[in-house]
């Protein structure tokens, strides 16, 4: 003790000196704490994005043309002019494949399979059908539709609605500026839906009789996996003559096979398969979210599980839940658009129902798959835009369903809307230059990383700042300690060799020597990092302040309720660790130093030290 | 009564370049209540025989007896607090301890509680002539020779039997330089110890008990 507490007292008599070095080494402390507490920081902040952000690239194949079609309007009797983009024959997915690129997810180009089970309740139930008929019919004389013609109803062979007892009806071929004559006498078999009567549009009142109009024709569209179309023999007549026997013909035994199908268009959900949920832009974009259940899982996708997830509207109509089960009966795939806007247009698809053989598509998927998830959208993101889920979407794992390469029933070109691919984080740049490289032309990619790239060079010019702030830190601390204990310690010789000559031990004035210096450093290490852990607590929540990001969506697992905004955000008890770490560690490097200097002390001989003259 | 014995005791040490037989073969013995002077020209070796006897250092060859007792199977750290205390030319006092506190030290460090030091030490400073204003000030706002009293006063106050000094007078005016042999004098003759004073100070030397002379390291006695 009465080393201790003169060496104590020696140190209160330099109390400049003293407090000099309390500032410093608190300064190289508070650099120290806060460049550590920046840094560490930045790399869970960066470890956070990388688990929170991703980087996804839509391709989109582009028009080589826009060419202007017409379709004749039988009311107005002209035609209507529409602008349609042209694109020619599809790009093969093989474009992507680049050397050197590397894919996390896909790329892959989606279909969508259509799935079509009798007990289905979708979503249009609600608001009413568009009724499609498929039923044989004569005129009760001569005529030509091109406008409203009263014809006979002599059978019907498919209808939703019921209108069996309809004895007579309008029919109008509305948009063939040609049409044949109709003869009396002779019946037509004919594929026709319910549609508004000339001169609706412009006076509601009048006292109209409903309009029919042709809806399909007995076709097929059906391509191969390469997106060549198949041959078939199918007229593509939306009516068509029944003579005796017509339906022990091909084309009769068509239009048979065509009246089996037309059920699908009321009892049927479009069904997406998909290899990383993030990869559909409602998802990825957050326009989708689940509410119920869980989003697919790695294992989901890698064992082809026969698993799905539902719309929140769809389980609503047909009381399903999560966990439930769901049967699928897929019937065919289509490539062509997406399956929102198809199924918005579900009387007039881009698909065929038949095949080349004028065959109904067999189911080349059937099961019950078990409901893990219900998915929402966004108010305002249901519709058909390109990125937008049908009201009645289900999906799937990519692998569960079984091999569709013959069910092919309409190949477009490549859509963003079903095309994408997911790189790693900050790698756009260089996915692009290989891109480029590649020089291939008709194809355009998209990139979304959600600010990812702006956000990972914020948090790397603030590492950077730390490095800077930590090196300034440890060369501060470096000279300030070796400066003080040059001056405390080394500069202390005579006292040391005085004190071996009153009979101290070497641990006594080892002990003289580091107790004022040591009880110094502990003051000023552990006060800069407490004022570096208040600082880096400030600096953090300015940086909370000016970047919050929506990450609600991000991996496809969170509801639409509670806080889903993430930030640059430090861990409270990993600041105090770094707190702790950076003024114990200033403190033992204060040892250290402190230590080999009051031991280079000791090595002096007393001797030598006293016994200089000073004459 | 014999209280330091030295027996055939050399020192030699290296420097960069060569190596420096301080001491050679030296034999010789101090008793208590004496003045002993030990005179020589400058880098003879007398302070370097010195230290040897205060413990800082042993000797390559030969022995150092205190009390009868090997110096070298000795605490030397124990044997410079309670036997053997040393008085510099240069004082060698702690610079930022008050007079006072300095001739404290060496009773504290032998566990005297700080109430009796401080009693001790202000005796102890009387002794030596030093007045009261004088013992709380700090060594730089003193006279050569009041540091030098008080380094006579810290050196008394470790209790032990053995003073050695080194040139107590050589940064002093011829006023003090006789006020420190006096105190000198008073250590060895009512105190009883031994007292042995390097010196090249010939008045100093005279008022000796008995003279040894330092010549290349050898040891001779001139009187006494």
């Amino acid at each position: 003790m009465t080393v201790i507490r003169n060496s104590m007292r020696q140190l209160r008599r330099t109390p400049l000196r003293a407090c000099l070095f309390i500032l410093l080494l608190m300064f190289a402390s508070l650099l120290l704490s806060l460049g550590g507490s920046l840094n560490l920081l930045t790399d869970s902040n960066i470890q956070r994005l990388e688990k929170v952000f991703m980087t996804i690239g839509t391709v989109e194949q582009t028009p080589f043309a826009v060419v202007r079609r017409q379709t004749w309007d039988a009311e107005v009797k002209d035609y209507i002019f529409r602008d349609r983009k042209e694109y020619g024959k599809s790009i093969p997915l093989s474009a992507l494949d680049i050397e050197g690129a590397e894919y996390l997810s896909g790329p892959e180009r989606r279909p969508y399979f259509l799935s079509y089970d009798p007990s289905y309740k979708i979503a249009q139930e609600a608001t009413g059908f568009t009724c499609i008929t498929i039923l044989e019919a004569e005129p009760y004389e001569d005529c030509v539709p091109a406008g409203p013609v009263k014809m006979k109803v002599n059978r019907i062979l498919y209808s939703y609605y019921p209108i069996h007892n309809m004895i007579d009806f309008y029919f109008c071929d509305h948009n063939n500026p040609e049409p044949e004559m109709l003869y009396a006498g002779k019946s037509y078999i004919m594929y026709l839906m319910d549609g508004l009567p000339h001169g609706w549009r412009r006076s509601q009142s009048g006292n109209y009789e409903w309009e029919w109009v042709p809806a399909g024709t007995v076709s097929s569209n059906q391509a191969d996996l390469t997106g060549e179309a198949v041959p078939n023999f199918l007229s593509n007549l939306y009516y068509e003559e029944v003579t005796d026997g017509f339906y022990e013909t091909e084309h009769g035994k068509a239009w048979l096979e065509l009246v089996k199908t037309v059920d699908w268009h009321y009892h049927s959900v479009p069904v997406t398969p998909v290899s990383d949920l993030n990869l559909l832009m409602a998802f990825y974009n957050g326009d989708a979210y689940v509410i119920e259940g869980r989003a697919f899982e790695q294992a989901d996708y890698e064992e082809g599980r026969k698993v799905c997830m539902i719309s929140r509207y769809f389980a609503r109509n047909n009381g399903l839940k999560a966990g439930g089960r769901l049967p699928l009966s897929m019937v065919l795939a289509s490539y062509q658009g997406s399956s929102a806007s198809d199924v918005f247009c579900m009387f007039s698809p881009d698909y065929g129902c038949l095949n080349a053989d004028g065959r109904a598509y067999e189911p080349f998927e059937e099961g019950d798959y078990t409901i893990i998830g219900i998915y929402d959208r966004s108010p305002g993101a249901s519709g058909r835009g390109d990125y937008a889920l049908a009201d009645n979407e289900v999906l799937i794992p990519a692998g569960a369903a079984g091999s569709y390469g013959q069910n092919i029933a309409a190949y477009g070109p490549v859509k963003a809307s079903n095309t994408s691919f997911r790189i790693p984080n900050g790698t756009i740049e260089k996915y692009r230059k290989l891109w480029e490289e590649q020089g291939v032309e008709g194809l355009e990619i998209q990139f979304y990383d959600k600010g990812y790239t702006q956000l990972k060079e914020n948090i790397n010019s603030i590492r950077r700042i730390s490095v800077v702030l930590l090196l300034a830190g440890v060369i501060t601390a470096l000279l300030v300690l070796v400066f003080f204990c040059h001056l405390l310690i080394t500069k202390q010789g005579k006292r040391t060799a005085i004190e071996r000559s009153l009979g101290m031990s070497r641990r006594q004035c080892i002990v003289s020597l580091l107790t004022g210096i040591l009880l110094l450093a502990a003051a000023g290490s552990f006060a800069g990092s407490a004022a570096g852990c208040r600082l880096t607590g400030e600096v953090v929540g300015r940086m909370e302040a000016g970047g919050h990001y929506d990450t609600r969506y991000s991996n496809g697992i969170m509801g639409v309720e509670g806080n889903n905004e993430e930030a640059i955000v430090l861990d409270a008890s990993a600041n105090k660790a770094v707190t702790a770490a950076s003024g114990g560690g200033l403190f033992i490097m204060a040892f250290l130093i402190s230590f080999g200097m009051a031991v280079g002390n000791l090595k002096k001989e007393p001797l030598e030290l006293l016994g200089k003259r000073e004459e | 009564m014999e209280i330091l014995k030295a027996e055939q005791v050399s020192y030699s040490y290296r420097t960069k370049y060569q190596t420096i037989q301080a001491v050679r073969g030296v034999t010789c013995s101090f008793e208590t209540g004496k003045l002993y002077a030990i005179i020589g020209e400058s880098g003879s070796g007398k302070s370097t025989f010195l230290s040897l006897m205060a413990g800082l250092d042993l000797p390559t060859e030969g022995k150092i007896y205190v009390e009868g007792e090997d110096l070298a199977q000795k605490n030397r750290d124990s044997y410079r607090r309670d036997t053997a205390s040393v008085v510099y030319q240069a004082f060698h006092l702690f610079p930022l301890l008050t007079a006072r506190e300095n001739v404290m030290y060496p009773m504290e460090l032998k566990g005297v509680s700080r109430r009796q030091a401080a009693k001790k030490a202000d005796e102890l400073l009387k002794e030596v002539g030093l007045p009261e204003k004088i013992r709380r000030q700090f060594p730089q706002m003193m006279s050569g020779g009041e540091q030098q009293r008080v380094s006579i006063a810290r050196a008394l106050a470790s209790g032990g039997k053995i003073l050695l000094a080194d040139e107590p007078t050589g940064n002093l005016d011829s006023a003090n330089e006789q006020n420190i042999v006096e105190l000198l004098q008073e250590a060895a003759h009512r105190k009883g110890y031994a007292v042995i004073v390097i010196t090249h100070n010939s008045k100093v030397a005279e008022q000796a008990d008995a003279v040894y002379r330092m010549q290349d390291g050898k040891l001779t006695t001139e009187r006494g």
